[in-house]
């Protein structure tokens, strides 16, 4: 709860009759980060946010705008403004009038507003377009005016609730370094909410994963990527395989486990203790396939199948009854490779990841792959 | 295909004239000197004069223009309430209220007029324009209700949630969101209103004493044959109304429509 926090919660939560959409969130967020709340549909992410806009009151917990306690503050009297799915601009509203409004309401003289309209609208590219009318716009340029509109009275943070979610790919990728460059330019906390790991990982400096209304784990991309907490951060971002294993040794550094009876080592601190039930996780990138370099995991396996993705080759192995897929760059794929010929898998002992088999309900599967 | 096409195109027309034909009969003789249905020698304004000359006639027509005024502007006050009460409030048995409030919009004219002709009557309240407002306003609030309250659901509470965000107390959204947004549903549910009450008789017949609305005079008119001045009123009652519906179809339309409407107030 420092000074130089912009947001604080405090053991927010949020029930709605049974269902509890929001438990227990406790977070700072600082001054100018770009925080994100990622999770798949339903976890809660719109009602953080919405509290944290005011339009919704937690059943339990405190908020902290900039250090001052706003749980019982209404939505209109918050320093802070959203971006809305839908961008809810007003219809019956130029762009210039839409941006005008939250001026307007701050009481802010005509001739000042005036001058603060042209600099936002020339922060989001759109001069030229302030008598147009919502619906005479794309949706790229809508979302533009929402940002401008949302950031016209400077507040101490934004709150973007999917901003991209109705764009097309392309528009979508281009508008994330908009985004991006806009909060860098203007330096305000933006609070992000998506779905989309691969949105919340190159845009932000920390994120917060969701499930069921949990936060899992608040860190920044890097350490989500490589040091996931739960299985479900580690399947929800990246691809990941997910093998089941036994602990054999366990000394607190290095954890050796059994998987289909060859030896797997990870490097790194393990709960679990020795006859432990476990659930072994691997970047698929990180397996190499046929690996010239000695490395510390070297596991024979059946080659089963063989994708080509353009860019690289996803080769799935059977080692087993487990499956592991290992992701090759296509410029290293050895073309000599058959399905159902042998091959040797290797991956670091650093890459290993291991967490307690009751976690396996969490792992989010993509595409029917088996665990 | 061809033949179901035209087969298509003759039922519409059948259907066409069976509709309009009426209609035209009574413009027509409405301007035609002799007083019988037969024959059709030369145009007149006569039967319009005679309407001009007819006091009683012209102060039933005022009173109907009262009494649609009266009733939209009291309609569209509770009305409008009543829309927000249902579209915001969630509380249960919401669904049943909803259809218990459109009743007197829906039951027949007949059950209204007795249930509140028998009302009235056991509080000792005289027949007068103000039972006869009363009854309008029965049926025109739910009119009313039903049509902002669309609009309002329609809308979604998204852009009420924006304008809080960015600043505004309720009032303020209200002022300058929420009724800008709603207006073409209100000045379409007040058109409506007005055209239901101009032509209403069943409600009005039964709480009518001797304050009379243009079509219970009407209707006491034809008792004495069909006058061509009943031709003539209905001729100008039959254009007023095209009119109020031209002007109605303009605001009551789907959102498409009303953004276009809004396009036009906004330059
Ligand atoms: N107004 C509400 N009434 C009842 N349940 C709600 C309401 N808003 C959200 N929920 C529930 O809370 C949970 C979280 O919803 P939400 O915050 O919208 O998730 P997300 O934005 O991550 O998709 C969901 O189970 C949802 O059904
Ligand atoms: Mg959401």
């Amino acid at each position: 709860m420092k000074a130089d926090n912009a947001i604080d919660l405090v053991n927010v939560t949020k029930k709605f009759d049974e269902v509890t959409a929001v438990s227990k969130f406790t977070v700072e967020i600082r001054k100018g980060e770009f925080f994100s709340l990622l999770g798949p549909s339903g976890c809660g992410k719109t009602t953080t946010l919405r509290m944290i806009a005011g339009l919704e009151v937690p059943t339990e917990g405190q908020i902290l705008l900039e250090g001052g306690d706003v749980s019982s503050t209404p939505a209109y009297r918050r320093n802070v403004n959203t971006v809305f799915q839908d961008y809810a601009l007003f219809p019956h509203m130029t762009v210039r009038k839409n941006i005008y409004f939250p001026l307007k309401m701050k009481k802010i003289s005509p001739s000042e507003a005036e001058t603060r309209i042209e600099r936002v609208l020339r922060l989001v590219n759109m001069e030229g377009f302030g008598n147009r009318l919502p619906q005479q716009l794309s949706g790229g340029q809508r979302q533009r005016i929402a940002l401008a509109r949302s950031l016209v009275n400077e507040p101490a943070a934004l709150l973007l609730d999917e901003p991209l979610g109705a764009l097309d790919f392309k528009l979508r990728v281009a508008m994330q370094k908009v985004l991006k460059d806009i909060q860098r330019n203007v330096g305000i906390t933006f609070i992000y909410v998506t779905h989309d790991q691969s949105e919340a990982m190159t845009m932000s400096d920390r994120i917060a994963v969701m499930k069921d209304g949990l936060a899992h784990q608040i860190a920044t991309p890097d350490e989500i990527y490589n040091n996931p907490s739960t299985a479900f951060v580690a399947s929800f971002i990246g691809d990941m395989n997910f093998v089941h294993g036994t602990v054999l040794d366990n000394d607190g550094k290095t954890c050796v486990l059994d998987v289909e009876g060859q030896k797997v080592t990870a490097k790194r601190a393990v709960d679990l203790g020795k006859g432990a039930a476990a659930l072994v996780c691997i970047r698929t990138e990180r397996v190499q396939v046929n690996p010239h370099r000695s490395v510390e995991n070297r596991v024979s396996a059946e080659l089963s199948r063989i994708i080509y993705r353009g860019t690289d080759y996803e080769a799935t192995c059977r080692i087993g009854r487990a499956e592991l897929r290992a992701v090759v760059q296509a410029v290293t794929w050895d073309a000599a490779l058959r399905v159902g010929g042998t091959v040797e898998l290797a991956w670091n002992a650093e890459d290993v990841i291991v967490f307690p088999r009751e976690e396996e309900k969490d792992v989010i599967k993509y595409s029917g792959e088996a665990v | 295909m061809r033949g179901r096409g035209t087969g298509l195109k003759i039922y519409g027309t059948l259907i066409f004239v069976f509709l309009y034909f009426p209609m035209v009969i009574v413009l027509l003789f409405s301007f035609s000197p002799t007083r019988t249905i037969v024959g059709l020698s030369g145009l007149t304004l006569k039967w319009y004069q005679e309407l001009f000359q007819d006091p009683r006639l012209l102060i039933a027509f005022w009173h109907t223009v009262m009494v649609g005024l009266c009733a939209v502007a009291i309609a569209t006050v509770f009305g409008t309430a009543g829309a927000f009460f249902v579209t915001r409030v969630e509380f249960p048995g919401k669904g049943v209220f909803r259809a218990l409030v459109m009743l007197p919009f829906l039951l027949p004219g007949i059950i209204m007029g007795v249930t509140l002709l028998i009302f009235f009557r056991n509080l000792n309240v005289h027949l007068s324009m103000f039972t006869i407002l009363m009854g309008h306003v029965s049926f025109t609030t739910p009119l009313v209700m039903f049509q902002v309250s669309s609009r309002l659901s329609r809308m979604g509470p998204t852009y009420r949630w924006a304008a809080m965000d960015l600043g505004a107390n309720p009032v303020q959204t209200f002022w300058h969101v929420t009724l800008p947004m709603i207006r073409t549903a209100l000045i379409g549910a007040g058109l409506l209103a007005f055209t239901v009450s101009f032509d209403e008789i069943v409600i009005s017949y039964f709480l009518t004493g001797t304050w009379m609305t243009l079509p219970v005079y009407i209707y006491g008119m034809m008792r004495f044959g069909l006058s061509p001045k009943v031709y003539a009123i209905s001729t100008i009652i039959l254009i007023l109304s095209l009119v109020l519906i031209t002007f109605m179809a303009r605001y009551t339309g789907r959102s498409a429509d009303t953004y276009r409407v809004r396009k036009r107030d906004a330059g």
